[in-house]
């Protein structure tokens, strides 16, 4: 099913690579940042880039280098975190959904067809509206917003495992509902849900910076990744780095989750 | 409006000028009167001096077909000859990757990708086929030659209604109002028997039956009066109960319409039925052309010919023969020997050095087996 | 197929019923911060006598349903009340913004449209080739950049720098160039290698064989076979097109200050400014129940099967 390792092409191995660059560089964070992410120091504000300060400061003087270090774990961290949840809700909604039939298939049918076309930002957007911005919220907003589409997926997935003759072969022999769809359905979701999976991290990670850019995600003064391109965008006519590496630290997972992903989805689409 | 048998004969600009000896006048356009003369009339408007492939529809000499696949050039089609004459119905048997289709897609630029080499000659009433002329190919496609292909429910636009196919066609080759296209469409349709042929025309394909769009096909391919119709496989994805209706209509179609036939397929017993005359197709080569009424009285000389015959169902106690092993793919029948000596239990020893001579065994019977030479 | 959109069509109402029952009473369930709010919008202290006279003013000392009543028989004259921050309808505001967001839209449409065409056509005819291989890595790729770093390096580059565009603010053609770009950037790629992966599936079907049997010029075939059947695909996800386009408005106007209904809604959650909010979920959700009404009947329009329901003849 996973490809061997040493047969994935070279971009492949790169991404990986820096990605586990970044995830180590980001858990180390409390060994590795020259200093701590909160620490204002007014003297020192906007300075540029220099050995003490690899990626200089911020308008606060914090340590731009070691805002990053903590801010992807913030920013990916709870990514992953949303992401995670989005799909054990998602396919597990789904997969029940169809699996029992009926009326609460007919239910979860309905639902996501009505969200299709509400795109899940403006989801979001009406969520917050509601609750009102801060951390929590946005985590909560996101997730509502996005579980309906794996459940979806999971959902078509599900109905045309069941439809297989072995899965009527293992009703047939009395192997409970759990059973099967621990050891029937779940076997074929997997390689669909890994693929989405890593896309979603990317995506979730983005929207968190977003909403955190516009200021209706996480607050000041959390070191995270859309809060720091926010500030730095005021000043990018003067201090670009302000805004370049954190951008540079949110584009570049992204982008290898990406790649990753889309080889994979290509991958496994051939396999079938 | 009368309907005689008539000589096919592309309408609006003349065309060459031995077709037009041929006729003596152009088709009316709607179909009303066709002037119709005798074969024997025909050939001696042409006179005592024959050129080559004069006088037949579809002459093919020596046709060769490779593909270039990387560093290799692999021969699919060798040496293939074949003759079709005015009103005749001719057909070209063979198993799947015999080269049947890419023998009669060569001859009319309808071969995917640039990979191929075709050598040899061929010539449409009269006139010599450029196989690498793009437009001279695609102006005598669906005008002087007529093609039938396989799938009628996926060879129409899905999107776009029958009228609108009939439409395009004819206004990729002549010039003439839409009014009278649609005169000529239902008239095409209506000698096809369609009943209703407005409603049809009018109608998306998914909202008819195979049977129908197939039947449509041959009218759009009919509508320009062409010489030579050539149809694909015809009976392969149609119900078994309509195929007795499609092979009647494509044996109506020479009177009908009087256009000559050229049939593929790798069902025997259906062409059989049909056809005048048999091509069987093995390795790349045709190894067999003999007269329906000699194969049926079993003369066939080729093994595979032989083998294909008795291999038919019927009403008896004998066990059905199959022929044991499988035809050879492209790589392995490469070079000029004899495609099927694996599976031939008619062989000898001296069937490895034969390089696949033609030898003639009657009047239009010619055979490529050493079995055949001593009978010549 | 009519049958379809009537019954399409009269979903709406119970879907912005149920959109406006959830819109009033998320606000009811902290009724003190709506009080709050609104003090603050008009700058006045938060004491009791004032809380008590916001709350006599709002009607929250009604109950619930006569509250609810009051509020939608406003709601479907489209009248939300007045904005807690300033003196103006909340109907004008919204419908200011979303002509607005709609002029952003529009001309983003516009770029997509060509380009996504020209450089989905292009990798068709040559794929494999540069162009096609580009554009793959930068759909991929370019889809991790987030639009609001985009926006500002445009505005870095072409506004500052090279001093070509204005930057933000007004509404002019001028200054709809940027904004417009920075959102249809992304997408372009995505939908030129949709189109591209179309057109070249279309090319190797039956149908396209057989026109080139009958003797159809290759142009005649593209243009009349190919194009069309591979449009139909993307004309079927406009709906969800036109939702992307939206959401991505929401940040673009935000980084260009374009005064649409993005900026608008942003700026409503930051100052908790209810009616806005109400009157923006309430006009959205139904900008987008109608948007995927018309997207149904562009590809019913399109497509006969559709249109015309699966039938056999």
């Amino acid at each position: 099913m996973i490809p061997k390792l040493r047969a994935l092409p070279v971009r492949i191995h790169i991404c990986l690579g820096v990605l586990l660059a970044m995830a180590l560089a980001s858990l180390l964070a409390g060994v590795i940042a020259p200093h701590d992410p909160v620490t204002i120091d007014i003297k020192n504000t906007l300075a540029p880039m220099s050995w003490d300060y690899p990626f200089g400061t911020d308008q606060l003087g914090r340590c731009l280098l070691s805002r990053c270090l903590y801010a992807i774990r913030l920013t990916f961290g709870v990514a992953l975190l949303i992401a995670l949840l989005t799909i054990a809700v998602g396919s597990a909604i789904g997969v029940t959904a169809a699996y029992l039939g009926g009326l609460a298939d007919q239910i979860v049918r309905i639902v996501s067809d009505a969200s299709l076309s509400i795109p899940s930002m403006i989801f979001v957007i009406l969520i917050v509206g509601f609750l009102g911005p801060g951390t929590e919220n946005i985590i909560l907003a996101i997730l509502l917003a996005q579980w309906v589409w794996y459940a979806r997926v999971a959902r078509g997935l599900a109905l045309r495992i069941t439809s297989y003759g072995y899965v009527r072969a293992a009703k047939l022999s009395g192997t409970g509902p759990v059973g099967i769809i621990v050891w029937h359905i779940f076997p074929g979701l997997v390689t669909q849900m890994v693929t989405q999976f890593t896309l979603l991290i990317g995506s979730t990670a983005l929207s968190l910076a977003g909403f955190s850019f516009l200021g209706l995600g996480v607050q000041p003064p959390s070191a995270e990744l859309g809060l720091m391109i926010s500030d730095g965008c005021e000043l990018i006519q003067t201090h670009a780095w302000m805004m370049f590496w954190p951008s540079l630290t949110l584009i570049i997972p992204v982008a290898c989750l990406n790649v990753i992903g889309d080889y994979f989805s290509d991958y496994w689409r051939s396999k079938q | 409006m009368t309907l005689r048998p008539s000589y096919p004969y592309p309408i609006g600009e003349t065309g060459s000028p031995e077709a037009a000896a041929l006729t003596g006048q152009p088709l009316a356009l709607t179909g009303a009167t066709m002037v119709v003369p005798t074969l024997e009339e025909a050939e001696e408007a042409i006179g005592p001096e024959l050129r080559p492939g004069q006088g037949n529809v579809l002459s093919v000499k020596a046709l060769s077909v490779d593909l270039l696949e990387r560093s290799d050039r692999l021969t699919v089609v060798r040496e293939a000859s074949l003759e079709i004459g005015p009103r005749e119905i001719v057909g070209l048997i063979g198993e799947s990757g015999g080269g049947k289709s890419v023998f009669w897609r060569s001859l009319f630029g309808l071969l995917r990708g640039a990979n191929w080499r075709v050598a040899g000659e061929a010539f449409l009433m009269g006139k010599p086929l450029n196989f690498t002329d793009e437009e001279a190919s695609r102006k005598s496609r669906g005008r002087e030659v007529g093609i039938v292909p396989q799938d009628p429910m996926g060879s129409f636009d899905p999107v776009r209604t029958i009228w609108n196919h009939f439409l395009e066609t004819a206004q990729a080759h002549v010039d003439i109002p839409a009014q009278e296209i649609r005169a000529m469409a239902e008239d095409s349709l209506a000698k096809l028997y369609v009943d209703n042929p407005g409603r049809i025309l009018d109608s998306y394909p998914f909202q008819c039956s195979g049977g129908t769009l197939q039947r449509a096909m041959v009218a759009i391919s009919a509508m320009l009066g062409p010489a030579l119709l050539i149809a694909d496989e015809p009976t392969t994805s149609v119900d078994v109960t309509v195929r007795l209706e499609v092979l009647s209509l494509l044996k109506s179609l020479r009177e009908r319409i009087g256009t000559s036939l050229l049939l593929i397929s790798h069902d025997l017993k259906a062409v059989m039925s049909v056809a005048d005359e048999l091509n069987v197709m093995y390795g790349g080569y045709i190894v067999e052309r003999i007269k329906t009424g000699d194969l049926v009285a079993g003369k066939a000389q080729h093994p595979y010919a032989k083998k294909l015959i008795k291999a038919r169902p019927r009403f008896s106690r004998e066990r059905l023969e199959s022929i044991p092993g499988a035809p050879p793919s492209l790589r392995e029948r490469q070079g000029e020997r004899c495609p099927f000596l694996p599976r031939c239990d008619q062989s000898r020893p001296s069937c490895s050095d034969y390089a696949m001579e033609a030898f003639r065994v009657g009047q239009g019977h010619f055979v490529r087996c050493l079995l055949a030479k001593g009978e010549a | 197929m009519k049958g379809f959109l009537v019954k399409q069509a009269l979903l709406i109402i119970p879907v912005v019923l149920l959109v406006s029952i959830l819109a009033f009473s998320l606000v009811r369930v902290f009724p003190s911060d709506v009080v709050a709010s609104y003090l603050k919008g008009h700058q006045q202290a938060y004491t009791p006598e004032n809380v008590a006279m916001v709350k006599a003013k709002l009607g929250l000392d009604k109950p619930v349903t006569e509250q609810y009543f009051d509020w939608i028989s406003k709601a479907v004259r489209f009248d939300f009340g007045m904005s807690y921050y300033s003196n103006l309808k909340v109907s004008d505001i919204i419908y200011a913004g979303f002509l607005s967001t709609l002029r952003l839209t529009g001309a983003t449409l516009v770029w997509l449209v060509i380009f996504s065409y020209l450089l989905g056509f292009y990798s068709a005819k040559n794929p494999d080739g540069l162009v096609d291989n580009v554009s793959r890595a930068v759909a991929i790729i370019g889809n991790a950049v987030p639009v609001f770093v985009l926006g500002f390096v445009f505005i870095q580059i072409f506004a500052l720098w090279l001093k070509l565009l204005p930057v933000s603010g007004k509404l002019s053609l001028a200054h709809v160039v940027l904004p417009s770009i920075s959102l249809a950037f992304g997408n372009v790629c995505v939908y030129a290698r949709m189109l591209r992966n179309e057109m070249l599936d279309n090319a190797e079907k039956p149908f396209v064989f057989y026109a080139k049997a009958r003797g159809l010029k290759t142009s005649a075939i593209f243009k009349k076979h190919i194009l069309g059947n591979s449009l139909l695909p993307i004309a079927g996800t406009a709906g969800v097109c036109f939702g992307h386009l939206i959401a991505g408005t929401v940040i673009v106007e935000n980084v260009f200050a374009w005064p649409g209904l993005g900026s608008i809604i942003t700026t409503a959650i930051l100052s908790r400014n209810y009616p806005v909010i109400q009157g923006y979920t309430v006009c959205i959700v139904l900008v987008f129940i109608i948007a995927n009404l018309l997207s149904d009947i562009f590809a019913a329009t399109l497509d006969p099967r559709i249109r015309l329901g699966n039938s056999a003849g």
